[in-house]
């Protein structure tokens, strides 16, 4: 070759490669992002170092103050805040939850917005989907719509707004971005009210929107009704302590407002949509057992793919409180521990408020101005999920003949039609459209039209609520603050100065014209929602008899209730946590504030006590091996403590979950469960309270119960299944832990984790060895390696009207930046089980690191 | 004779044909200007590659605080013309961009790190984001390594394209 030709040949192939390296690294190419502008070490992913730094004292100019803002840190990096106003004050907060909680702020309304697959790409896309079906942000939208700006409410959200937006301002100057938005080069938007209401939906739709209907349509189609309901029933036939014990009253049924998430003329006057035009043919006529589990099905794989932040999962949370002689000093306590998903950063944010009209401390919730949970000079308060079924699925009734219709009152009507562009990261933008029926959106056509109502999508003035009940005074404010609050449906546990205590359940409580709601319901209008139960119908306790009062999930009324809540299928817990909190506060006198951190992270197995006495009894007389006897001494000594080092749980676990196995395996195989859709709630497991409930009451009252006696088996009694899973329990032990029953400890196959936000496990904390199971007060849920638990612990001693001693923490810390010191500060505490002080802003002590917020650019 | 008198020095020695040494395979080049030779102002030599290699990793650091992440690639394009221009050998060329691209995306890590900002912190975060093992030395490599490639990719395009250009004899 000619050498001027080689000589061109190698320049054009140097400008070749370099201008393909160049234009990688300038865009990135699919999932790989721009590494050129985010490693570039002046400034890209290195400008988050410096959002690591602790604060320091300083003047900061915020834009928007009507007055100077004081912000003071403690050594942990809890702020207090002092200023004129709320809306200064509020818009401080905001600041804060920028500043230190961005990447979350952002992540959670992408969730709710349905804008998570612009951040992740396609893996996003069904929950995406899924959440603009559900319409998170049309109901957000039609909230703020209704928020007059001059109330409390809207003065709080504006000034929150522009104390987040003055934060991202900042950062579009000085490019100290989170990490992971430099890293993709997707960067926020301006922050809006409509996306803290958005973030508020979603926490609803994580507490309040359940799947129960989709499972009992699978289990009918499997085991038919009759059984289905003999195994899953409305009452759990276990002893069960309501925190509401009656009596009753039938109020009758309260109006619904609309939902604004439906076809017709409320649902269009509150979501901007487009007219409306035929939809896709849907493949079915009318409804079918059959059809509705397919369509379970399909909707089962889509929610159970959702991040464990935007779905119901485990019903863990408890609050209690005790007045009177229950109390030392005779005044009242509250203590409180809202179970969610345990993520770093944590949902909460601990901060003081302080203004000429909001003095409270406590638990905020990123995305949201004022404190969810806390207290404030008067009252304390803490929260629990009510677990009611809040979510009611429709069959539509649909025919090729009528495309784009479906009939409802003896008419077809026409659905209506939202569309949307979700960007996909990597990817082409996909074009989605959710069809709206009278009863709300449509979420699959596999098998069976189906549409959902549900109560989230009722505009809620929560944060109106929420700043009322910051500012309440007595528990006569408190009540009548709750009125207004709609969903998600929540027990307000409460104690105060003045020695009174009780709990409220706010929020909608849907009733249906007919039918059985836990089913879908024909959409043909005969079983609409009609209304709810009358807010002074709703379960509440005050200053009960017997001085404490203790909600954790449970049915909160007795059988004798004249209104339908829900189910015992993984709608109320099973009562394991309340009973022995009732146990514990029933069974100690004039207790402190010590006690009440002990029973938080108190790790008796409650259904260990009632049924290990019968496991004995059955094994009583029978021949036991060499290692079956030696378990059998283990569990002779055991305190029924699920704790790190003690012998004893692994053996009583694994039988429990063995002894589920034994009795109800057989009927699973037989009707060929298709588990697989939801193996949290469709398999054979202790997660299913349900069973648990059944089994209970089985071994203690019905032993001859014909569950027990497998499909085509010989005959079997509940001593006889108890035998062959304790058998079977030792051998699996064996094989897992050795030869020693004496060497089985809970902590050898029982760890928590707290994963990342961001689903990185570098970033999250553990898993390491941890005491509690799903039953016990310190709840651990999720499995072996537990990732739900007690988000926020919080003790609160009144001593007199207006002074008590608070103590609190939560497993993560302050600030989102995984290299900040206050990443995870808290953990090591939270760990210990031990609170730290949480104070009033008056109370706190002077600070180092003290910011003054002063009007300005 | 000094090492960098040594490397900077012409090898006469060497065929035509390209060069073995480093990643660029380029031809050899000749001084076309006589003025250019370097062997014409030792002196000036011995000065003006380290004050050039200072010069470049400076606008390289510097340029980084603005978001310029393209001036290693920049920085090799201008010295790999520059040695192609005064005939320096290819290997002379690689080891220049390889040090201005290291020390123009180093320093300011450096900086950062005495200044208490959270480097090695912030690479385990970024390197856990990317889904690779939270190692903080990983990222911090991979950043220099970017600055590097584009540095020997602009020493390469400089070099063989200033060869391309050259006039033929």
């Amino acid at each position: 070759m000619p050498r001027r030709i080689r000589t061109a040949t190698h320049a054009v192939a140097a400008a070749v490669v370099s201008g393909l390296v160049l234009a990688l690294l300038a865009l990135g190419i699919g999932p790989v992002p721009a590494l050129g502008t985010a490693l570039v070490p002046g400034a890209g992913v290195w400008d988050s170092a410096a959002g690591a730094e602790l604060p320091h004292t300083e003047t900061l100019a915020l834009a928007g103050l009507d007055a100077p803002v004081t912000v003071a840190f403690d050594d942990n990096g809890v702020p207090t805040v002092k200023a004129a106003s709320d809306t200064d004050l509020f818009q401080a907060q905001g600041y804060l939850h920028a500043r230190f909680r961005l990447a979350q702020l952002d992540l959670e309304r992408r969730a709710g917005r349905g804008r998570l697959a612009e951040l992740n790409g396609p893996a996003s896309l069904e929950s995406d989907r899924f959440e603009l079906q559900m319409g998170l942000l049309r109901t957000a939208e039609a909230e703020w719509a209704a928020t007059p700006p001059d109330s409390p409410a809207g003065r709080a959200l504006t000034g929150y707004t522009r104390g987040v937006n003055a934060w991202i301002s900042e950062l579009r100057h000085n490019g100290q971005w989170p990490a992971i938005f430099s890293l993709t080069g997707v960067y926020p938007s301006d922050w809006t009210p409509v996306d803290s209401l958005v973030i508020q939906e979603v926490l609803t739709q994580s507490m309040d929107f359940t799947s129960t209907p989709l499972d009992y349509a699978i289990f009918r189609d499997s085991f038919g009704e009759e059984r289905t309901m003999d195994w899953f029933p409305v009452h759990a036939p276990n002893d069960q302590r309501p925190y509401d014990p009656g009596p009753y009253r039938d109020l009758g049924i309260a109006p619904l407002p609309a939902n604004v998430n439906t076809a017709g003329p409320d649902g269009r006057t509150a979501a901007n949509r487009s007219q409306p035009r035929p939809a896709p043919v849907a493949p079915t006529g009318g409804s079918d057992p059959a059809g509705e589990a397919t369509a379970a099905r399909t909707l089962l794989d889509t929610i159970r793919a959702l991040p464990a932040t935007q779905i119901h999962t485990f019903p863990d949370s408890n609050a209690w409180a005790a007045n009177g002689p229950a109390v030392a000093g005779g005044n009242a306590m509250l203590a409180g521990d809202p179970h969610l998903p345990m993520t770093l950063p944590s949902y909460w944010y601990q901060i003081a408020l302080s203004s000429p009209e909001t003095n409270v401390t406590g638990a905020s919730m990123a995305g949201m101005p004022g404190v969810l949970i806390g207290r404030n000079a008067d009252i304390s308060w803490s929260l629990t999920d009510a677990q009611n079924q809040s979510t009611v699925f429709y069959s539509e009734q649909t025919s090729p003949d009528h495309p784009g219709q479906y009939y409802w009152n003896n008419a077809w009507h026409p659905m209506e039609r939202v569309e949307y562009t979700i960007p996909v990261r990597g990817g082409d933008a996909e074009h989605f459209a959710v069809d709206l029926t009278v009863h709300g959106p449509v979420l699959t056509r596999a098998g069976q039209t189906t549409s959902v109502d549900w109560m989230g999508n009722i505009p809620s003035p929560d944060l109106a609520v929420l700043l009322s009940v910051n500012k309440a005074r007595d528990y006569q404010e408190f009540r009548t603050a709750l009125a207004d609050w709609h969903a998600p449906t929540l027990n307000f546990a409460y104690a105060d100065g003045g020695g009174n205590i009780g709990v409220v359940a706010a929020g909608y409580f849907p009733l249906t014209k007919g039918g059985n709601p836990w089913f879908p319901l024909p959409g043909t209008g005969e079983y609409d929602v009609t209304g709810a139960i009358p807010y002074d119908a709703t379960p509440q306790a005050y200053n009960p008899p017997n001085h404490v009062v203790a909600t954790a999930n449970q049915r909160p009324v007795s059988a004798d209730y004249p209104y339908y809540i829900g189910t015992s299928l993984n709608a109320f817990d099973n009562g394991y946590r309340a009973n022995r909190i009732y146990q514990f506060l029933e069974s100690h006198p004039a207790m402190t504030a010590a006690d009440f951190t002990a029973l938080q992270n108190d790790v008796t197995d409650y259904l260990a006590t009632v049924i290990v006495p019968h496991l004995k009894e059955a094994l009583a007389g029978t021949t036991l091996d060499a290692r079956q006897q030696a378990a059998l001494d283990v569990l002779d000594r055991w305190d029924h403590t699920m704790r790190p080092g003690v012998a004893g749980g692994p053996i009583w676990w694994t039988f429990w979950n063995d002894y589920l196995e034994t009795t109800f395996q057989p009927w699973w195989d037989q009707a060929k469960v298709p588990v697989d859709r939801d193996r949290r709630y469709l398999r054979v497991s202790s997660a299913l309270p349900s069973l648990d409930e059944n089994l209970e009451a089985w071994t203690l009252r019905d032993p001859a119960n014909p569950t027990f006696t497998s499909p085509g088996g010989p005959a079997r009694t509940a001593t006889d299944a108890m035998r062959t899973a304790f058998a079977q329990a030792v051998s699996e032990l064996s094989q897992d832990l050795g030869n020693d029953p004496a060497t089985w400890t809970w902590d050898r196959v029982h760890s928590r984790q707290i994963p990342s936000l961001t689903d990185v496990d570098a970033l999250g904390y553990g898993p390491k060895p941890a005491e509690g199971d799903r039953w016990t007060v310190n709840a651990a849920d999720g499995g072996m390696t537990s990732t739900f638990g007690p988000s926020w612990r919080m003790v609160v001693d009144w001593k007199a009207p207006g002074t008590a001693t608070a103590q609190a923490v939560y497993p993560g810390g302050q600030s989102e930046n995984p290299a900040s010191p206050w990443y995870r500060t808290f953990v090591p505490y939270w760990w210990e089980g031990r609170n730290l002080p949480l104070l009033m802003a008056a109370d706190q002590p002077a600070s180092t690191k003290v910011w003054t917020l002063r009007p300005g650019a | 004779m000094t090492e960098l008198q040594k490397q900077s020095t012409p090898d006469r020695t060497a065929p035509d044909g390209p060069a073995q040494d480093g990643p660029a395979q380029e031809e050899a080049v000749r001084p076309s200007d006589p003025a250019a030779d370097p062997e014409a102002d030792p002196e000036a030599v011995r000065f003006a590659l380290p004050a050039a290699l200072v010069g470049a990793a400076a606008v390289v650091a510097v340029g980084s605080l603005w978001g310029l992440w393209y001036l290693p690639f920049l920085s090799g394009l201008a010295i790999g013309t520059a040695t192609a221009v005064r005939a320096l050998r290819a290997r002379t060329a690689v080891l220049a961009g390889t040090a201005a691209a290291l020390a123009g995306w180093g320093a300011p890590l450096v900086w950062r790190a005495a200044s208490g900002e959270a480097v090695a912190g912030t690479a385990r975060t970024v390197a856990a984001l990317a889904g690779l093992p939270a190692l903080a030395s990983l990222v911090i490599a991979v950043t220099l390594l970017l600055g590097l490639l584009q540095a020997l990719l602009g020493v390469w395009l400089g070099r063989t394209a200033t060869a391309a250009l050259r006039p033929a004899r």
